[in-house]
This record gives structure tokens, sequence and C-alpha cells, in this order.
């Protein structure tokens, strides 16, 4: 009897053992449940913080004065300071406390760092973004700032303010008060430094700016030859409708060459890369770090080619065109989308110096696109070629320490890099070498680690040549050499007319951007400033160069770039295509430039009659149709009329043949009831689509490599080249014994795509064609966690249309925006997502319904916080006081100088 | 009996006390001083109520202050698409379990004491 009681003992000895070890260490992939489960200190405190208190006050060290902050209705931080760097402390302040874990995921995913807050398993990532040196050239625009801050003294000013700002909030931060995520990760929250802003510089640059176009022309050129290489990824767009008004469309329809046979000595392609690029890894990451890399901005992605999702547009109408007499501007810059969103909605007031409103990236001071009294807006990409690829040459494959240079070995840079896990174990260590140029991108499965080396000797032929270069490219790219544009929008956002705001952006480095502007003066204009590479005569980007010899290096900036100010037309448009016609300036830009089917749409709508409202552009961002569909339409009709009777060569009997004609002919049937448009209901638009892409997949079979990858696909511009040519070799299919020309392809096509489209959707009479069930968005939350992500939203666009949606769905409109400039400035706008990064706020996700409906909001643009309150649109508001000046107000002090952890904030609500 | 219930209230109580003051390691202390007090009657079941019951109280003035229905929902969703009341009732388990362990260990802790208390006392 007497050993029950210890046998008891030791039975609920263990299980509690068991229980607190489950509480503090977690099991398996649960994080500690302890910490977590904990309805004070854990994941509930989520929902403490959800809702804003209508009153609350806290300290930020540096202040000069008091800040107010008034939350509107629509819970947009209303700022009222009385300097500028006061301002941005403030913005610091707020954003962090909406957007806190979103600021550090994103600076960890420029810096590398992932790994140290998720684990090993993005240990690959983070070795891709170190390799191309972001948070690299991020700390050397740093240290640079502060050498010289008298060059950009508002910038150095900004950046430290900001972080300020952050800090005030991270430090003040109680357990509960945690965002929610880190609650999951059993994390918290690393301090905000200033070189972060310059990390999400460099991040966009990445996303906007990465584009090895030459890569992936060259594994072409390897498949069918340079010429063809040269015609299906051109310089000048086949399709010309430039954002600088030159003629209406134009089309440059030169004869594509035939495709060579495949380079025998050329070895596979795959052998050019010199490891997956980022963009080119994006298809392979995991579902975790897959919204952290930049897979599309609104630029090229896979092999630097554009996506069908991608495009942002923008565009303005001058007074003489507009329906008020007041410029108007819209624009809608269409970005991966995430949430929380990559936009934080801001109004930024300083009496006399400041008054503007807009969306601020979140980590960054300052707006980028918005309005203030007196202009507004927008920016697209512009896609230029900024960055190229040297073939080098190094000394040793084993250990390269040099690499040569006009006949002199000269040494190679390096640094090195390490990556820690959670907890600080170091997982890896690279060093990366650097040649006078940027980093060099040694072949995948090479790159010198744990100290080791390792890398090949490069070249098999000339750079240029026919065959496939191999070996080890070096980078240069503008991304990495400077920055100006924090100073750039920190001047625009106090741009009195469109003049200063057009010098104010002037300076602009990287990534090169479409900017308009509308003025109150009545004024519309737009430039696409940039640090374009002036490159020797002869030398282009478009090639991988010769990285031997100096006479390929850049020479400079080049002294020009894109401009257009208040033009006859009374209206100004850009959507990512080809700035300028190359018959009124020729100089290299770019090549494979997006096709402009979505300038064209906008341009003839803008068009189509005198004058236009408001409320038009805000219509025009969602319209349903778009121009692209139109030339192969034409032709799909066409050739099922043209295509009777069976082909004795074709492949497959007689009978699947006619069966095939029968297919065809019913589906331009059901073609020809189309009526252009991709609305939700919409029953025809999801055969086009299937038709398209079975004709892609039927042309392109030559591009194809040994292992059935398709090494890159030409523009939709391009192919409606192609239609040209009926008897191209580019139509014939090699999988059969006959010689196929375009309509016989284009048949093909048509029959294949009903196939496809009856057995996923059914019959075509029962309403499962409609374009809602193909037309989805699917926003995924930072982290790819299903719960916290929007998914299958149905879509009011189309590929290629101004509200682009096609294949996963996970690009799109990021911000939508129409202001009007009149006495009274009018703006409406929203964005996907909510200004709460907390998952368990109404504010996490309450924009989207109307966004997803193509509906603005109007913005509110208050003068004074009276305007506000008089208006009745406040909702909660925040004091913020220097830490060395008490509280003030209700005379509540709130900290007391010190350090800034001594002045933590401590956010009291009344 | 009505002083039974409030001795597992004032249980209750100090649970709740002690996660404000110190966070979720005060749901073992108490549990393990509730298995003490009642160590002859019933501990496991009235620590784990006061675990449970603690934390039960904390949720609900918290439900004052901020969704925390919605809140359960989102994490339930995160975890393999629990049911928010799910997530509720692992939390008001883990609790109970967390207690009523230390409620049970503490109490055959302190019947092991009281036994070789007697043996020493019956020994020649």
């Amino acid at each position: 009897m007497a050993s029950r009681p210890f046998a008891r003992l030791a039975a609920w000895s263990g299980v509690l053992v068991l229980v607190v070890l489950a509480g503090a260490r977690g099991a398996g992939p649960l994080p500690p449940l302890g910490p977590l489960l904990d309805p004070v200190h854990g994941i509930w405190g989520a929902a403490y913080s959800a809702r804003l208190p209508p009153s609350a006050e806290a300290a930020v060290p540096g202040l000069s004065g008091p800040v107010r902050v008034v939350y509107d209705d629509r819970r947009v931080p209303h700022v009222f300071a009385a300097t500028v760097p006061d301002a941005h402390r403030a913005l610091g302040y707020v954003v962090a406390r909406d957007r806190l874990f979103q600021m550090e995921l994103q600076a960890r995913a420029t810096a590398g760092t992932l790994s140290e807050l998720l684990g090993a398993s993005l240990l690959e990532a983070d070795r891709e973004v170190r390799r191309l040196g972001l948070a690299w050239a991020a700390e050397r625009d740093m240290e640079q700032m502060e050498r010289r801050p008298e060059r950009q003294p508002e910038v150095a000013e900004a950046v430290n303010a900001y972080a300020d700002g952050v800090n005030a909030f991270v430090s003040g931060l109680s357990a509960s008060e945690r965002p929610f995520e880190y609650h999951l990760l059993g994390a918290t929250p690393a301090p905000w430094e200033p070189v972060h802003t310059f990390y999400l510089l460099k991040r966009m640059g990445w996303i906007l700016s990465f584009a090895p176009v030459e890569l992936a022309k060259a594994r072409v050129e390897a498949l069918a030859g340079r010429a063809a290489a040269d015609a299906l990824f051109p310089a000048r767009s086949p399709t010309q409708e430039p954002i600088v008004p030159y003629q209406g469309p134009r089309f440059l329809d030169a004869a594509i060459p035939p495709p060579e046979p495949p380079a025998s000595a050329s070895g596979p392609p795959s052998a050019l890369l010199p490891g997956p690029t980022p963009r080119l890894a994006a298809g392979a990451t995991t579902a975790t770090t897959a919204p952290l890399q930049p897979p599309v901005g609104d630029g090229p992605s896979v092999g630097g080619f554009p996506s069908p999702e991608a495009g942002s547009n923008n565009w303005a109408v001058a007074p003489s065109r507009s329906a008020s007499g007041n410029a108007v501007l819209a624009g809608d810059p269409h970005l991966s989308l995430s949430l929380p969103s990559i936009w934080y909605e801001v109004h930024l007031v300083v009496p006399g110096e400041l008054d503007v409103y807009g969306v601020t990236l979140v980590g960054m001071p300052g707006v980028v696109i918005g309005f203030n009294r007196h202009v507004a807006w927008s920016f697209t990409n512009t896609g230029a070629d900024v960055m190229d690829y040297y073939l080098e040459r190094l000394d040793d494959p084993d250990a390269p320490s040099r690499y040569l240079l006009d006949g002199a070995w000269e040494p190679l840079e390096t640094r090195v890099e390490r990556f820690y896990g959670p907890g600080g174990r170091l997982l890896a260590v690279d060093t990366i070498r650097h040649t006078h140029r940027g980093p060099l991108l040694e072949p995948e499965g090479r790159q010198a680690t744990d100290g080791g080396s390792g890398a090949a000797t490069g070249g098999s032929g000339p750079p240029g040549s026919r065959g496939t270069p191999r070996g080890p490219l070096s980078l240069r790219w503008t991304v990495l050499e400077g920055q100006e544009e924090v100073a750039a929008l920190l001047n625009a956002a106090r741009a009195r007319s469109t003049a200063e705001w057009l010098d104010a952006t002037a300076s602009w480095h990287a990534p090169a951007q479409n900017g308009l502007v509308a003025g109150a003066d009545g004024r519309v204009a737009v430039h696409s400033p940039a640090y374009y590479p002036r490159r020797p005569p002869g030398v282009r980007g478009d090639a991988v160069l010769d990285g031997t010899t100096r006479a390929t290096d850049w020479q400079g900036r080049r002294a020009s770039y894109p401009r257009a100010e208040d033009p006859e037309q009374g209206f100004l448009a850009s959507a990512n295509q080809q700035p300028v016609d190359p018959e009124s300036d020729s100089a290299y830009l770019g090549a494979d430039w997006p096709p402009p089917w979505r300038a064209m749409t906008i341009n003839e709508l803008l068009r189509a009659k005198e004058r236009h409202s408001a409320a038009d552009l805000e219509a025009y961002q969602t319209h349903p149709a778009g121009v692209r569909a139109r030339p192969f339409l034409e032709a799909f009709l066409a050739a099922a009329g043209l295509r009777t009777g069976a082909d004795p060569g074709a492949g497959g009997d007689m009978d699947t043949q006619a069966a095939a004609q029968a297919d065809a002919a019913e589906a331009a049937r059901l073609l020809a009831e189309w009526d252009g448009r991709y609305g939700p209901e919409n029953e025809r638009a999801v055969l086009f689509e299937a038709a398209m892409d079975a004709l892609e997949d039927a042309v392109w079979d030559e591009l194809e490599d040994a292992d059935g990858e398709r090494a890159a696909t030409p523009g939709s511009a391009v192919l409606r080249t192609l239609l040209a040519a009926s008897d191209s070799p580019w139509w014939d299919d090699r999988t059969t014994p006959s010689v196929e020309d375009r309509d016989a392809l284009l048949a093909r096509a048509l029959a294949e795509a009903l196939g496809q489209v009856r057995a996923r959707h059914g019959p075509e009479v029962e309403g499962g064609w409609a374009w809602r069930n193909t037309g989805r968005h699917n926003i995924y939350h930072l982290l790819r966690i299903p719960a916290l992500s929007r998914l299958g939203l149905p879509a009011r666009g189309g590929p290629q249309l101004l509200n682009p949606v096609s294949g996963a769905g996970t690009h799109g409109a990021s911000w939508r925006m129409v202001v009007e400039l009149g006495d009274t400035v009018r703006a409406r706008g929203t964005y996907p997502g909510g200004q709460s990064g907390n998952p368990a706020s109404a504010a996490y996700d309450d924009r989207l319904g109307h966004w997803v409906r193509g509906e603005l909001e109007d913005l509110r643009f208050p003068r004074t916080e009276a305007e506000l309150r008089a208006a009745g649109q406040v909702r909660a508001e925040l004091v913020l006081v220097g830490a060395t000046t008490g509280a003030g107000g209700d005379g509540g002090g709130v900290g007391a100088g010190g350090s800034a952890e001594a002045a933590a904030r401590t956010e009291t609500r009344r | 009996m009505i002083g039974q219930l409030l001795a597992v209230l004032a249980g209750m109580v100090a649970v709740a006390a002690g996660t404000w003051w110190a966070g979720w390691i005060a749901v073992p202390l108490v549990g393990a001083g509730a298995g003490v007090a009642w160590a002859r009657k019933a501990p496991v079941r009235r620590a784990a109520a006061c675990g449970a019951g603690g934390w039960g109280l904390l949720l609900l003035a918290g439900a004052v202050r901020g969704p925390v229905g919605r809140l359960a929902e989102v994490v339930g969703g995160v975890f393999g698409g629990l049911p928010g009341a799910a997530f509720v009732a692992v939390a008001l388990l883990f609790a109970a379990l967390v207690a009523g362990a230390a409620g049970g260990a503490a109490a055959a802790l302190a019947d092991a004491a009281r036994v070789g208390r007697t043996a020493g006392r019956d020994r020649p």
C-alpha cells in the first residue's frame, strides 16, 4: 500500500513534465504552447489590439513637439506634425503599429536572414539574395550617406526619424502586443535600423528591374539561332503605341527568320545559367518563401519575359479632355499581391511644408504614389534594360582569385556571407566574389561554400556567338549602384506644380519608372528618368557581353530619358510599353517589351470620346475588354473556315482528323458568339484563352529543349506578327510527319481548346464556362498560411486587359487611385487588403470587397483635424509626444528622457 | 458544498491573477498549490478546474477588449482548420492539463510525504 503514493507521484510527475515541456518548448511543428495559449500574454493579445483604441498616447524619442494622429473612418492615419522629421517619426510609429511583422519580414527577405526567423528551409532563398548583393549594396548606400550626410540631408533625416518612430513602438511592446505572427513563430520583433529602408528600395529594384533578358535569349539562340532570337525578343516592339505620343498604333511587321537546327556543340541550354537567379528560381521556391520572392513585379517574370498577369497602368487627361475642366489622373500599379498589402495609406501634414496623401511602402518614409493640393502622380514600371551579364574568364576553376581583363589578371574582391538559423546556429558560409562590375554568379552547385571555393573557368567562345556561353558571369546592375529614390519622393511630395514634380523626380536612379503627373495648373506630363547605362557603340544589353575587356563596360549614365508634356491629344498613358517609338528615337533602352495591348486599350478608350469624367477613368481601370484578342480571334475564325478536308500528312487516322476538324469548326462557331469581353458571366472568353494557350504551345515547340522545357516564350505581339506569314516554318509542328501551316495550327489549337474546356468545365450550355470560374485572384498571406490568405476571389479582368488577370491569379492592382485636381482635390482609391496586418482585425481585409468589385472609395483629404471631425469621419486618435517633453494634453506624463529603451513607448489608452 | 465551490472559484481567480502577473507558468504553480490543499479530495479534478476556469475567466474578460471569437477562428484555421470554439477548448484543456498534472503530482507528493512520516513513526 505504501508504494501507491509513490507510483502516483511518478505518474503525475511524468505527465507534468510532458505538458510543461510542451508548454515551454513546443512539440513538433507547434510553437511553445504556454506562451502561445496564455490568455494574457499569448496570441489572444492580437484580439485585444485588433481595434484601435478611441484615444491613445505614446512617447517617441526625438519629437520636437506633440504630433497628433487622427485615424479616419477608413482607418487611414492623418498625421499632423510641426516639422517634416516629426511627421516621419510619427509615420514610422503608425506603420509599425499596424504592420510590424511585415516590415521585419521584408527586411529579412532582402537581407537574406529569413532562416534566422523561419528556419533552415529558407537557407537557399537567403543565399540567393546575398549572392545578388542586395543588402550589401544597401549597406554601401547607407555608409555613403553617413559619410556625406550633406549630399542628401533630407534622406538621412527621414530614414533616421522613421527608424526612431518604429523603434519607439517596438521597444514598448509587451508580449501580448506582439503582432500575431510573432506568437505563431515564438519570436520577438527585431529593432528597425535605418538601413532597412534601403533594403526595401533594393527589394523593389529587384522586383521591378531584375530581367535577365540576355540569359533567356541566349538559351533561345542555342535552340533556334541568333537571327530568330533577335526577332522573337526584339529591341523594337513589333506593335508600337509608345508612352511618348508619336502616331496612333503602328505595326512593324518584320519577317521572323526560320528556326535553325539546335546547335549541337552548345550543350544543354541550362549550362548558360550561373545558378538559379531569384526570378528564375521563383517557380521552385517553397510555399513559405514564395510570397517573399519577387516572382513578378509588373515587369518580366520567368526567364526575364513578361508574365501575362503583369501590368501597371496610369493615364491622365488634361483639362481640355476632362468633363470637369480639371486635370484628372488615374493610376493602378500591379504587383504580386499579398496580405497584408505592400502599401499603407497615409496623409502627412506639416503646415506650410507638406500636405501629401497616398500610399507608402511599408518600411519607407514618405509617400510613393499619391497627391497633394497641387499635383497627383503614379508610376508604372519602365522595364528598361539596366543590368548586363559579362562572361568572365577566371584563373583557376577550383579556387579563383583573379579574372582576366584586357590581357592582365585582376584580383577578385571577396565578401563572406554567414547564414544562421534560429537560435544562432551557423548554417552555412558563402564566399561571394566580385569583379569591378559586380557580383560573380557562379554555376549552380559551385558556389564557394564553407570557406571552400569553386568556380568554372569561363568561355567556350566569344560572347554573343552562336554557342551557349558557359561559366561564371558577372552582373552589373544599376540597382546595386546607389539610390536617389528617397530624396526624389520626399521632394516630389512637396511639389507645387507639374514642373516642380518633374524636377524633383529627374534624379531617379533605379528601378526605371514611368512617372505620370497631373497638376492643378492644368498640365499633364510623363517621364521615365533612371540610370540608363550608356553602353559603348555597338554594344547592347540584350546579349551576354565579353568580360575579358573593358571595351564592353558602361560609360556612364545616358543624359536623356523619355519625356512628354502637355501633348496635343490632351492625354497621356503608360502601361509598361516601349516608352518611345524607335522611329522617333532609336536609342536602345531595352528589349522584349511587354506587348502594348493595354496601352492600346486605354488610348482607344481615351480617343473614343472628347471628354472624360473621373468616374469614366475609374470604370476604365476594370474595363472588361482589350485589343489583344482581336487579331487572334479573327485568325482563329478564318482558319476554321479555311480548313476543310482531311490532311493525309497529318498524324492520326482520317476519322480522328475529321473529328478534330469538326471540333475546330464547333469551337469557331462558339467563338464567333464572343463579344471580346471578360465579364464574370461571359461564357466564351475561357475558350479563347484555352485556344491561345494551345496555340502558343504548338507554335513555340522549336524553343523546347531536350527535356521539353520551353526556354522562353515570345510575347503575343510577336505571335501576332507571325500571323501574317501563313507558311512560316515556325507554324510547323516538328512532331508530325507533315508540314503544318498557320491555319492548320490555328484550327488544331481550336479543337484542342474545345476539348480541354469541355473536360474542365463541362458542356457549354451549363454555365460552367462562365469567366468567373477561371479568372480568380489568390492573395496569399506573407507566410502562405491558407487561413490567413484570401483565395479564389472573383476577378474583373483577364489576360492583357487593363486589369490583367491570368495564371495563378497572384498578381493584380496593388493600388487603384483616381484624382481630380481642381480648386478642391477629389480622390478615390482602394487596395486589396486593409490597413491592419492583424488577421483578427476587421481592417485586415476590409477593402477586398471594393477592390474585387472594381469600386474605389472616397479618400479623406482634410486640411485640418477639425475638418475631419466636422465631417464626423474620426475613428480614433493618437497623440505622440517627445520622450523628454511629457505627455501634455490631458496632463498624463508619458516617458521621460534617457535612452530609447528608457523612453520606451508606453501607449496609454484613454 | 458552497464552500467547496467558493474554494474552487478562488483557485480560478488565483490562476487568472497568477497568469496575469507571471504568465502561463503560474498555472502549474497554482495547480500544485491546489493539489496540496485538496490532496485527499479529488485534487486533479479540482486543480484542473482551477486551471481551465482561471483561463476561461481571462478569455471572458478579454472578449470585452477585442474580438476573441474572431481570433479563435483565425488561429483555429491556422492550426489545421479547427473551428474557433475548438481552439478555445484547446487553450482551456491545456490549462486544465497543466494545472491538473501539477495538482496530481503535488497531491501524490503530499501523500508520499505523509506515508513516509507515518512509516517513520511506526518503525520500532
